[in-house]
């Protein structure tokens, strides 16, 4: 068919820069919605081990809404309808202040804590009563046993399920293009319509996808090396 | 400095102690022996209130623990509890393990946290395995630590769950000998174990137990004398040797 695979035209010049800050916005979107998740995710943790049934019906529907409902649906709903929710300055003030980044980075970021609260659940499950039980005859009350003994070592063991869902957040950051967002997705769009190169410029995306996401795998195993726990 | 009172547990339909009475005087040393499922384990988790009870007092100083006034967390601090399992902390050092109550509970400084962990370590022979991890350590290490992390809290009372029963035979002597340490230095002690020797040099009292009751009481030497007819000597007897029943 005479089609010629040629990098050049999309790795230079301008086309390159699109990349670059494409890249950069994916990874600081990345970020912002993983610490967002992270710190959610242990509220909500720490909301469940309250004994207060509301409360957990609360964590309960917080899980349920995050894990059922389309994550683009969670993300058009945060850019169109949230901020309509909010007085006008505040309005105006997201809307000069890149706004789709950051309502993006806040559906990202709920969506995943959802997924984040239930397994780091799973990892204070899987830690032996006697630990708690160890704590509690020092002397810690219930906060102190969970905060001090429980809940580092249910994080520890849930190290693996959570680099997967950090990873699962990071390919999900293509999403926020639907709302404007220049992120890589949206940005390789952007190469591609300007010099009709559609291979090349997927080619060079799904690379960069890819060494980021070995570069977090790696991460992570790293850090579970670091951190495991060696049970008796 | 404890006192059972008619003491009465129940565990749902079954009845685990039944009218446990008793008394453990500032400085004595009391030795639990008895088989497996007698309740020994169950009366000296009343002490702390892992397990509460359905009928009678448990008093610590003369307050009964389970009256409103106790806050049951300084109560914990004062009571120091060995597990058969130790229940070290595995995502902290020996020395972590320690001087977690230290900080957290004491309001300590880092700095003097782990001078006084040091200090503990020193006293069952640890201090220079202070930064090694739990899953490092060998089980009778890991008990000694564990002694030591009950111990930085300053009790006034140590409860012991069957320390050695989950040792190899060989790491058995360690732990003793810094349970032996401790009796001599005046602490009052509970003792769940059925290391006999152990109990003929430090024990003020063995109390026999079996089905929730404490069945005969007396000193070591009267019990476990070769004339003697008691309960625990056919116990014993039965079980060959003092290290096998749990
Ligand atoms: N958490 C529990 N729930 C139900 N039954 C229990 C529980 N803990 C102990 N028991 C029962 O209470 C009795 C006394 O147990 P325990 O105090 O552990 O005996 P010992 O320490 O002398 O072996 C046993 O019959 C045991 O099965
Ligand atoms: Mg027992």
């Amino acid at each position: 068919m005479g089609y010629v695979f040629d990098l050049r035209g999309v790795l230079s010049g301008q086309y390159l820069d699109w990349f670059v800050i494409g890249v950069a916005t994916t990874l600081a979107l990345t970020c912002v919605a993983w610490c967002l998740a992270m710190a959610m995710g242990i509220i909500l943790t720490l909301i469940r081990m309250i004994p207060l049934p509301p409360l957990g019906w609360f964590v309960a529907l917080y899980v349920e809404y995050h894990r059922n409902v389309p994550l683009l649906v969670q993300i058009l709903i945060w850019y169109f309808g949230v901020p309509s929710l909010l007085p006008r300055p505040a309005r105006q003030w997201i809307n000069a202040h890149h706004g789709e980044f950051l309502l993006a980075a806040i559906a990202l970021g709920l969506a995943s804590a959802a997924y984040i609260a239930e397994d780091i659940r799973s990892g204070i499950r899987s830690i032996p009563k006697a630990q708690y039980e160890a704590a509690r005859s020092i002397g810690f009350g219930y906060l102190g046993a969970m905060g001090y003994v429980v809940l580092p070592q249910a994080m520890r063991i849930a190290i693996p399920p959570l680099i997967n869902q950090t990873l699962l957040l990071f390919k999900n950051t293509s999403l926020a293009m639907a709302i404007g967002v220049g992120e890589l997705t949206y940005r390789t769009r952007e190469v591609e319509s300007y010099t009709f190169k559609t291979f090349e410029a997927f080619a060079v995306a799904t690379v960069i996808y890819l060494l980021i996401s070995f570069g977090i795998m790696a991460l992570g195993s790293y850090s579970d090396r670091r951190l495991k726990l060696e049970t008796r | 400095m404890i006192r059972f009172e008619n003491v009465d547990k129940w565990f749902g339909p079954m009845q685990a102690l039944t009218g446990v009475s008793g008394e453990v005087g500032r400085g004595e040393v009391k030795v639990l022996v008895g088989p497996s499922g007698s309740g020994k384990s169950t009366l000296i988790r009343t002490v702390t209130r892992l397990e509460t009870i359905q009928g009678g007092r448990v008093l610590v100083d003369g307050t009964d623990i389970a009256s409103r006034g106790v806050d049951i967390n300084r109560l914990r601090q004062r009571v120091g509890f060995v597990f058969q399992a130790y229940n070290l902390f595995p995502h902290l050092s020996a020395i972590g393990n320690i001087t977690l109550g230290l900080t957290k509970l004491r309001g300590m400084g880092k700095a003097e946290a782990r001078e006084r962990g040091l200090a503990e370590l020193a006293r069952v022979g640890l201090a220079e395995k202070a930064d090694e991890m739990p899953g490092r350590l060998s089980g009778g290490q890991r008990q000694r630590v564990a002694i030591a992390r009950s111990l930085a809290m300053d009790p006034q009372v140590m409860l012991f769950d069957e320390p050695t029963s989950a040792l190899d035979p060989e790491m058995v002597g360690e732990v003793l000998a810094a349970m032996k340490q401790l009796a001599a230095s005046g602490m009052t002690m509970i003792c769940v174990t059925h290391e006999m020797g152990f109990a003929r040099e430090v024990a003020d009292e063995i109390w026999f137990m079996e089905r929730g009751a404490v069945l005969e009481r007396g000193k070591p030497a009267e019990l476990t004398s070769t004339s003697a007819h008691s309960r625990l000597q056919a116990f014993l007897a039965s079980t060959r040797h003092g290290g096998s029943a749990a």
